[in-house]
């Protein structure tokens, strides 16, 4: 599979007034043409900060202190994201990498209607051609199951946070990027406009083939939409492996624990559990494995040494110790497959 | 004493909107909450959940209907009888950092219910009984949080703090507004473990309000669900039939459309089973059932002119709709026709949740 983004031993800090503090730690993986990734994790774990760095979007306080973001384009070339400045990021950024964010129901320019908005987006990325623009918009809003004169004309206020999200979808495909980037996509959304925008996402890869990264706190979405999963805890990806695998044969503890987490609506009543404690503060990382004070595995070991990511199956890998003794409580009733 | 801890007849609640025209939050709603009984309120934004919640709390008036504590009219009673309500009825908000005062210590936020509704004599008397509700929680050990603030707290544990709280004052019914949904899916569990052991071990009735429909099953799998949409209840049951057997078009295609922690399960899902994606606002309700403008079994004439009844499909499964209805009728007139005894459950469904993707 060509390559579009290798993320590797990228290493993210943040200067506070209580100091340095680590958010990303030597995080590696890869995302495939026309491969869909979700990056899944609880609040403060690092994942948003990762998502901003893959753009070159970090706050000021905060520094890729090492590691790089190869950046594979449509000739075969590797750019290092990190090493970027300036009007060469401009032109990486919704060219070839787009993303939508979070408060993407807010990121829309009150005063100005959707077309308007549109056309300052394209123009300020070098597309000049008004028509072209109007012509390429329309196509997306289609795909995107809105009613483009409608929505072209209407300012942000006059349309539902479904449809505003949806637009913002439409506007991230606007200069055909090879990756979008969606961090908490669905969040704060009706479960019916959230399944619509799923259904929408799945259909516009099949038909652009473009490759996806879902930052999501949301394990139900990443189920829905991933081919691969990778589980990130306390800025350090834990696991990596496909979603199967993932939900069915999780190696790491958090995961599982997770996924216990989440039960299914469909079907009977499953045992589900939480895992003990909290998330640790980054200033305070635990020592060894940054999960220990919370797993239900750790040993000695697990205090001393930070377990490496490994390769714990076909395309798989564990950052655990004892990946080897990690169950899932689902498997047992998933034996009949 | 048989008559139910808490009901609501027929309560509707009205906000004046824009240009002069009435906004109907909750329209016509009638619920009974028996005591230790959880029943889960399920509805997405705007649908009037948490408005019912007030209500139900004796936080809002209804502008027409009865809110009846063990059998009184609230809004007519005494005060004493008014002030036993609103102490036997608390409720938990979402967010705890929004309803915790930032400046009082944990033992402060609930030394001052107890000593203000005079329920310990004495210091060391709130002391003993700070320490046990903090127990109760889970925020153990209790010593280690008393002289802490809300903001040296986890989201968790100040969610706890305002669960321990709400307990101070011995309360028959929580109404728990999106009570789990702000703190992390890892925690989150052990919060409503929290929760349940509550209804177990102090026999605490739950009015439990939220979006989620994977958390209303898991807290309410023995009490019922009633499902909201545009400010009207559109179907009530007992969860696990709620959930194995939707009869309302809206509650099958809210369970259709839910992704599920599941690959393989949630790839199997139907696609959205609507006519339209986009929400009615509530400033514009639709005629008759307002779910008929993204309803797949609309029908022209019927759904769009007359507003549906809530009727037992079953003795205690409920459902607000015309199509339901029919669909229920003929089955049980089938059923009465045919001579051989059916081993099989009467078919009134309309259509399975789940169905195979083509």
């Amino acid at each position: 599979m060509a390559l579009v983004l290798s993320v590797r031993d990228l290493s993210i800090d943040y200067r506070t007034p209580s100091g340095t503090l680590r958010a990303v730690q030597r995080v590696s993986f890869d995302i495939g043409e026309n491969e869909s990734l979700a990056l899944i994790g609880e609040s403060g774990c690092g994942k948003t900060t990762l998502g901003l760095a893959l753009l070159g979007l970090l706050p000021k306080a905060a520094r890729v202190s090492e590691g790089h973001i190869f950046y594979h384009d449509r000739h075969g070339q590797i750019v290092d994201i990190v090493t970027l400045r300036g009007e060469q990021l401009r032109r990486y950024r919704w060219r070839e990498c787009a993303m939508v964010f979070q408060g993407a129901l807010n990121a829309f320019n009150p005063v100005l209607r959707i077309w308007d908005q549109v056309l300052d987006t394209a123009r300020a990325h070098g597309l000049s051609d008004a028509s072209d623009i109007r012509g390429r918009i329309e196509r997306l809003l289609e795909l995107v199951q809105l009613d483009p004169r409608r929505v072209l004309a209407a300012y942000p206020h006059q349309l539902s946070g479904g449809m505003r999200q949806r637009v913002m979808i439409a506007l991230s495909l606007l200069l055909e990027p090879r990756l979008v980037i969606y961090d908490e996509p669905t969040t704060a959304l009706d479960i019916l406009t959230q399944r619509a925008i799923l259904e929408v996402l799945r259909s516009l890869r099949q038909e652009l083939r473009f490759s996806m990264l879902f930052i999501s706190h949301d394990l139900p979405l990443a189920a829905e939409l991933a081919d691969r999963v990778a589980t990130m805890y306390a800025g350090r990806l834990v696991e990596l492996g496909s979603v199967r695998d993932v939900f069915y044969t999780p190696r790491h503890p958090y995961t599982v624990g997770l996924v216990s987490a989440v039960p299914p609506v469909i079907g009977p009543l499953v045992e589900i559990a939480s895992i003990p404690g909290a998330p640790p503060n980054l200033l305070q990382r635990p020592p060894g494995c940054a999960f220990h004070p919370r797993c239900t595995y750790a040993q000695a070991i697990c205090q001393e040494q930070d377990p490496a990511l490994v390769s714990v199956g076909d395309q798989h890998w564990s950052a655990c110790h004892f990946w080897r003794e990690v169950r899932s409580p689902r498997e047992v009733l998933r034996s009949d497959d | 004493m048989t008559e139910p801890l808490l009901e609501l007849q027929h309560v509707t609640i009205c906000f004046p909107g824009r240009r002069g025209l009435a906004l109907r939050a909750v329209d016509d709603v009638t619920l009974t909450i028996d005591r230790g009984e959880v029943l889960c309120l399920v509805g997405e934004s705007g649908s009037g959940k948490t408005t019912t919640g007030k209500v139900a709390a004796g936080l809002l008036r209804p502008t027409s209907g009865l809110v009846r504590y063990r059998g009184r009219d609230i809004w007519r009673a005494d005060r004493d009888t008014f002030r036993s309500f609103r102490r036997a009825v608390q409720i938990i908000h979402q967010d705890p950092y929004a309803s915790l005062n930032p400046f009082r210590t944990v033992f402060a936020t609930l030394a001052a219910p107890l000593e203000h509704h005079r329920l310990t004599r004495s210091r060391q008397e709130t002391q003993r009984r700070v320490i046990e509700l903090l127990e109760l929680v889970d925020l153990t050990p209790a010593e280690q949080f008393l002289n802490k603030y809300p903001h040296q707290l986890s989201g968790g544990q100040r969610q706890r703090l305002s669960i321990a709280r709400a307990l101070t004052v011995q309360p028959e019914l929580i109404v728990a507004d999106e009570a789990t949904s702000m703190v992390d899916v890892s925690i989150r569990v052990s919060l409503l473990n929290t929760l349940k052991k509550l209804r177990d071990e102090l026999g605490v009735a739950f009015l439990f309000i939220t979006h989620d429909l994977a958390m209303a099953k898991y807290f309410a799998w023995s009490g019922q669900i009633a499902v909201m949409y545009l400010g009207r209840l559109v179907e009530v049951a007992p969860t696990p039939r709620l959930l194995a057997e939707p009869r309302h078009p809206y509650t099958q295609a809210l369970l259709a459309a839910i992704p599920e922690p599941d690959p393989d399960l949630t790839r199997r899902k139907a696609k959205l089973l609507l006519r339209s994606v986009d929400s009615p606002n509530l400033s514009a309700i639709p005629p008759g059932c307002s779910f008929h403008p993204r309803c797949l079994h609309f029908e022209a004439g019927l759904c769009d002119v007359q507003r549906p009844d809530l009727l037992p499909m079953e003795p205690d499964h409920f459902a607000a709709c015309h199509i339901a209805a029919r669909v229920f009728a003929a089955s049980r007139h089938a059923e009465f026709d045919s001579s051989e005894t059916r081993a099989g459950k009467s078919d009134g469904t309309l259509d399975s949740p789940v169905q195979e993707r083509g």
